[in-house]
């Protein structure tokens, strides 16, 4: 997780930084529900689509380590490979927490909320 | 003050460049998908669009084809963005008349820039006639 990606997308402002990384944290665990359901239906479409999506998203918060999973995930799911896919996506939960860890610490500001 | 719709199905990204813009001096507005995107274009009128090429409902390349259709925008300056490494979907983008591509992951505060100053190019030079006059567009 490189915070400075996040810190840099917010100017250095630690309460949007925050905004920012509540609306990833519950977007990516809206995907995730979603991801397990095309898993359980092994929707490989669905599974890339998904993993495109959060890739974005990823990439765009510091989450580095997740997006290059999320990477692989689309690509395994193009090359239709369901076993690899249920792997990756494995790793992609526990790395997930340590990003949601990792987020949830970011400190709060001394000053009053804008 | 200048205009842009952003088009993206994902609120962090919207969330994200609607600050920046606003920041910048822009006025915004937002579309969560593709199709909202192109009534949107039509009822905003706007002078630039941040587009994402990866939404579900329409995909930023057949987008592109819809609103260049349109004379009304066949100029405007159009900014795409996306996560995707494969090479068909920039080259699918510059023949549907997309202006710039930006990969995910891009400083908004560059993406704003540039576009800032692509609309700065392209806007007619401000003409000042003397400091207590009123400033006027020179005409092309």
């Amino acid at each position: 997780m490189n915070l400075d990606v996040l810190m840099e997308a917010a100017e250095g402002n630690v309460d949007f930084a925050r905004e920012l990384a509540a609306l990833y944290l519950s977007g990516i665990e809206e995907q995730l529900n979603l991801l397990r359901m095309a898993l359980a239906e092994r929707a490989m479409e669905r599974i890339g689509h998904i993993a495109h999506y959060c890739k974005g998203s990823s990439v765009t918060c510091g989450a580095l380590a997740l997006a290059e999973l999320f990477h692989q995930l689309s690509q395994l799911a193009q090359q239709n490979q369901f076993d690899e896919c249920s792997r990756v996506a494995a790793d992609v939960v526990v790395e997930f927490g340590r990003v949601q860890e990792t987020l949830r610490a970011l400190p709060q500001t001394q000053g009053a909320p804008t | 003050m200048k205009k842009v719709l952003i088009v993206d199905d994902d609120p962090l990204i919207t969330r994200l460049y609607a600050w920046h813009f606003r920041a910048a001096g822009f006025e915004v507005a937002v579309a969560n998908s593709g199709r909202e995107g192109l009534a949107a274009v039509s009822s905003f009128l706007p002078d630039a669009v941040l587009l994402d090429l990866d939404m579900p409902d329409l995909d930023g390349v057949h987008w592109l084809e819809e609103v260049r259709k349109d004379p009304r925008f066949a100029r405007l300056p159009i900014t795409a963005f996306t996560a995707a490494t494969y090479g068909w979907q920039f080259w699918a983008a510059s023949n549907a008349g997309v202006s710039f591509i930006f990969k995910s992951g891009a400083v908004p505060r560059e993406v704003v820039r540039s576009i800032g100053a692509a609309l700065a190019a392209a806007a007619p030079p401000v003409v000042s006639a003397g400091p207590s006059a009123p400033r006027s567009r020179d005409t092309p």
